[in-house]
């Protein structure tokens, strides 16, 4: 390897080559993200049992839910996968500007994804769409089951939320560390390390738009 | 300090206190989880002793209804979340693994000092806990009752929520590790034994933990915010939340023994000084384990009220999990034919495990058989089977393993004669307490009962007697080893004259970076009978 | 029908190594006793196919001298791996079906079956005939079932998941809050066995026993007829002592001025009462059955919310009388 790749790339102490580092880092994420397929994979499993159990329930309640928000927050976070993409190309191209740019743009469509979210909380809170003790509306038909639908709502939504903002502060990280120039075509592995975690939280939206929002 | 000694090793390349904190090093980190995990063991263990002394009289002894539940729910979730799921793989998974394998270290490091600190967090949270409000739920934290009682569930729960990230961590960790830092030459089928049960473990740890990890933030959900998912008042279901416990804690405890047959699997082959019969069976058999365990769960259910049809199933699944451990202690007891067997101390306990787990796997497939269950659930049967498998496979195949690692870990030697009576003690002690509890629980003896009828009286008093000799036999375990590390001899690199890396490649203790040069591996792990074997020290070039 | 159990401790003297398990007093009893010495055996006969060649190879083949090799690195035998592998699965086979034979007949009540309905609280039984119309409850309540008949349990839980175990029948099932879990036995044996709840469910988990007591035909009509004539007869200050015991208020409300998980009922009727989260009432006739029926609305300071309601399951004599023992306690 030639002297200067060797420089670029920040070799750690414990690994032999940077192919070995490339590929337990990656081997590393993917198996962080099976754990997270499973963390989600008990709440999915909650509401197919709840699903199951009051199928009329979840009719009517789901019917709460603004599609059209949740439309543009799917289409948000697909597009952002895509910018996260673009910016590991990039950084492949050594066009350090554009990986700052398109991180930049993810960042972006993190956070706005999450003010939607709060447009969509606010009105559930407003109507008294809660879980538990607090729901309180009562133009729901059989408002004493119809809290379990929003139980269900607000615990997989709001652990997809968590992770939206786990997702932003890496994201963060990796573009101040961009932007001071650690990254070029001889070392990306951060952010294709973070693309792949974005790609989880846009992966665990796209089951749950349709679970959640689109179900008749 | 005396621990060190002169010669350079991970123990004095850098000395004090902050070196030690901050340690990137896998065999430092392993030596801190071993202090804090054994810690740990002997605050869980004092809660067992307080348990059995108030079980000598059917009445109150000298606890209150409520301290008693209090304390046997202490005492499992420490054992089961502080000492035995992280035990042998944080401790000397992480001190051996890298080792066994040719490599400097894990693969990451910096993320191995953060499992250590979670794990520290969470057990500290979970100690802090008991002083404000201790949890009287059972480990189970079965719902609707954990829903309901007053003490600080939420906390100690959120604990365990913690501590499940350090075992995701390392479970991680373990198997990058073991795909990729592999020393040159060392295929698969040329790795350790113990590295094979690693490998199914850290499976297990990454698949099965985040499971629980949703279960118990649910279970805070539910207390704190009423959302109703498994209080039957709210139109939650209390036998989900059974489903998804089990669907965690069923291969929680194969994350418990399959660490412990990985040991076995060492100590046979070089205390007998063979190789191992059957290493692709035993190899196999490890990931079968690891596979099925996840289908079986239901087994914990039999009467809960799900349907028979169900029941069945999981009755079937379970009988063929045994299978791949029948198949193990077989071939361990082949591997002793004709070989050259030592009953050194770590041998001692290797028995011990042969010997005591046979009757622990045995006694589960009274379990599995479901009429017979019907009759057994949640009687101290069950809490016979699992301390045998528990304490009986996992805990004397770490004593075995510490002792084994022991000269490698700190370049000394322990007094052997202890070591063997210490282990004497431990299986005298161990079945005295637990054997009885089998006919116990066939007479029909629930479990976690304060108060019991009077025929019982006996069986309770011949069990609390054999608790007080485990408890001796430990003390004189732990006597032993703080011993050893003050005046213990010098050891030499290879006592034992095993074939593994960590023995002929690595001094005793080894240097911070493991090895001097790169070993490259062109033999089979367990290669004994190939020439006579040398002590391999430092002198030993790979090829 | 001759009791494996009592074969065996016929035959051998030392009876208590082989009293394992209590007396069976039922066909399924019996059947599972025999699985269960058949797993004893066979397990023993495993154990022993490791444990002897364990110990025998263990001495033959000790190390004599410091740097003894093996005789033989032999490391794999197919005939043998195989055998140890194909034997367990047919043997576990065997008792996986021989098990759920057993197994399944729990849950399908016989024709003719007598329908009792039990429901588990903290920390007792209370247990309903659906055909006498009678009920039994309390700590260490009797439950009487007539010899050779067969029955029928259809159970739930007031509060959180309990198991009614009968060990003498090899029987238990959980009873879950939301649900009805059932179980069928037909007791062959006259006498009285002990029921013991197997789920623990709290503080007084061990002492929420009760007493199954199989009687012949004209002693169960007989012990009906008592259960039946005692509730209506009754002065309302003897029903209300009685049924004070029977619903279970005596778990947590004591008699005699001791704070327990409720405030005692001694000197507690016409007092002020302070409740959580502020308030206060006098404990009158009104307060007292208003609390039997809704008792979440209101819970004393200083004790946990734990009360359940017992709406549906106490008449209005029934408040009557607790009220008047209540009144009874009063300084």
């Amino acid at each position: 390897m030639a002297k200067n790749e060797e420089a670029l790339f920040p070799l750690a102490d414990h690994f032999a080559t940077p192919y070995q580092q490339v590929e337990s880092s990656k081997l590393g994420m993917w198996l962080f993200l099976a754990t997270e397929i499973l963390l989600f994979g008990g709440l999915f499993t909650a509401y197919s049992v709840y699903a199951y159990a009051h199928p009329g329930v979840f009719k009517e309640a789901h019917r709460y839910l603004d599609v059209t928000l949740g439309m543009t927050n799917t289409i948000v976070l697909l597009f952002s996968s895509l910018t996260v993409v673009l910016a590991i190309h990039a950084a492949q191209k050594d066009k350090i500007k554009w990986v700052v740019f398109n991180l930049g743009l993810t960042i972006v469509c993190a956070a706005a994804f999450l003010v939607v979210k709060y447009f969509e909380y606010a009105h559930k809170f407003h109507a008294g769409l809660l879980p538990g003790r607090y729901f309180t509306n009562a133009t729901i038909s059989n408002p004493d089951q119809a809290h379990i639908f929003f139980g269900i709502y607000f615990l997989m939504t709001g652990l997809h939320g968590i992770h939206v903002v786990i997702g932003i502060g890496l994201l963060t990280w990796i573009l101040l560390r961009a932007i001071k120039g650690d990254f070029g075509s001889q070392y990306y592995l951060p952010i294709e390390i973070s693309g792949l975690y974005w790609h989880l939280v846009d992966v665990i939206w796209i089951f749950l738009f349709p679970l959640l929002y689109l179900i008749r | 300090m005396t621990i060190y000694e002169n010669k350079p090793s991970y123990l004095n390349e850098q000395k004090g206190l902050t070196s030690w904190l901050f340690t990137l090093d896998h065999k430092r980190i392993g030596i801190m989880y071993l202090a804090s995990i054994f810690f740990f063991f002997i605050v869980g263990g004092i809660f067992a002793l307080l348990l059995r002394t108030e079980l000598l009289t059917p009445g109150k002894t000298f606890l209150e209804a409520k301290s008693y539940n209090q304390f046997f729910t202490l005492h499992g979730t420490i054992m089961v979340f502080l000492v035995i799921i992280p035990g042998i793989p944080a401790s000397l998974g992480n001190f051996v693994l890298p080792l066994q394998l040719g490599a400097k270290d894990v693969a990451f490091p910096r993320l191995n000092l953060m499992s250590y600190y979670i794990y520290v967090f969470g057990s500290l949270l979970a100690v802090f806990s008991i002083f404000l409000g201790a949890i009287d739920t059972g480990w189970t934290f079965y719902a609707p009752y954990s829903l309901q009682t007053q003490e600080k569930v939420v906390m100690m729960v959120t604990a365990a929520f913690i501590l499940g990230f350090s075992s995701i961590f390392t479970g991680i960790n373990f198997i990058s590790t073991i795909h990729k830092l592999r020393a040159p030459g060392m295929n698969w089928f040329k790795m350790p034994l113990f590295v094979w049960g690693i490998y199914a473990t850290s499976i297990i740890q990454v698949m099965a933990t985040p499971v629980l990890g949703i279960t118990l933030a649910l279970i805070v959900v539910e207390r704190l915010i009423k959302i109703g998912i498994f209080d039957p008042t709210l139109g939650g279901d209390p036998i989900l939340f059974q489903h998804f416990f089990w669907f965690y804690s069923h291969p929680a405890v194969y994350i418990m023994i399959l660490p412990g047959m990985a040991i076995i699997s060492e100590l046979i082959t070089t205390f007998s000084q063979k190789k191992i019969f059957g290493y692709r069976l035993i190899a196999f058999s490890s990931i079968a384990i690891a596979i099925i365990s996840f289908l079986v769960w239901g087994h914990h259910m039999f009467v809960s009220g799900q349907s028979a049809l169900i029941g069945m199933i999981f009755s079937a699944l379970t009988f063929l999990v045994a299978i791949p451990s029948g198949i193990k202690v077989f071939n361990w007891v082949a591997t002793l034919y004709k070989g050259s067997i030592s009953f050194a101390t770590p041998m001692l306990y290797a028995l011990s495990f042969l010997f005591l787990f046979t009757i622990g796997g045995l006694t589960g497939v009274f379990l599995a058989v479901l009429s017979v269950d019907v009759h057994l659930h949640d009687t101290y049967f069950v809490v016979a089977h699992f301390h045998y498998v528990m304490v009986g496979g996992t805990f004397m195949a770490f004593l075995g393993g510490v002792y084994y690692w022991w000269p490698k870990m700190f370049g000394k030697m322990y007094d052997e004669r202890i070591g063997q009576l210490g282990a004497w003690l431990v299986f005298l002690g161990f079945n005295l307490t637990f054997f009885v509890q089998f006919y116990l629980g066939s007479q029909g003896m629930p479990r976690r009962y304060y108060n019991y009828l009077q025929q019982f009286q006996t069986l309770h008093v011949i069990s609390t007697m054999g608790a007080y000799l485990l408890g001796l036999g430990f003390l004189v375990v732990l006597i032993n080893w703080i011993h050893a590390l003050f005046y213990g001899k010098v050891a030499p690199a290879n006592p034992f004259h095993a074939t593994t890396l960590e023995w002929t490649h690595a001094s005793s203790p080894p240097i911070a970076h493991n090895f001097v040069r790169q070993p490259i591996v062109t033999e089979e792990p367990y290669c004994y009978g190939d020439e006579p074997h040398h002590i391999h020290g430092l002198a030993h070039k790979g090829a | 029908m001759k009791n494996l159990n009592e074969l065996l401790q016929m035959v051998i003297p030392k009876g208590w190594l082989f009293s394992t398990l209590p007396m069976g007093i039922s066909d399924h009893a019996s059947e599972v006793d025999t699985l269960y010495w058949f797993l004893i055996i066979t397990c023993l006969i495993l154990f022993l196919l490791v444990v002897i060649p364990l110990i025998i190879i263990s001495i033959k083949y000790r190390r004599k001298t410091p740097l003894q090799r093996a005789i033989s690195q032999i490391d794999h035998n197919f005939w043998m791996e195989s055998l140890w592998t194909f034997l367990p699965f047919i043997y576990l086979t065997i008792l996986f079906v021989w098990g759920f034979q057993q197994f399944l007949p729990i849950y399908i009540a016989p024709t003719g079956a007598k329908e009792l309905r039990v429901v588990g609280q903290k920390w007792q039984w209370s247990v309903d005939y659906v055909d006498e119309e009678i009920n039994v409850a309390g700590v260490g309540a009797t439950i009487a079932v007539p010899v050779g008949q067969p029955i029928k349990l259809v159970m739930s839980s007031q509060d959180v998941i309990h198991s009614f175990y009968i060990p003498n029948l090899r029987l238990k099932q959980d009873v879950v809050p939301g649900k009805y879990t059932t179980m069928s036995f037909r007791a062959d044996r006259e006498g009285e066995y002990p029921i013991l709840c197997a789920e623990y469910c709290g503080d007084l988990h061990s002492q929420m026993l009760a007493k199954l007591k199989v009687l012949p035909a004209e002693g169960y009509a007989s012990w009906v007829n008592e259960m039946k004539s005692a509730d209506q007869e009754m002065p309302l200050l003897e029903l209300g002592t009685k049924l004070s015991e029977k619903l279970g208020c005596l778990a947590c409300h004591s008699t005699d001025g001791t704070a327990k998980l409720a405030p005692s009922f001694k000197g507690i009727y016409g007092k002020k009462e302070e409740f959580s989260g502020g308030g206060s009432a006098i404990i009158n006739d009104d307060y007292i059955r208003q609390h039997i029926l809704e008792p979440q609305k209101t819970t004393a300071k200083g004790y946990p919310p734990i009360m359940p309601s017992f709406q549906g399951r106490v008449t209005e004599r029934g408040i009557s009388a607790l009220i008047a023992f209540i009144k009874s306690l009063a300084e």
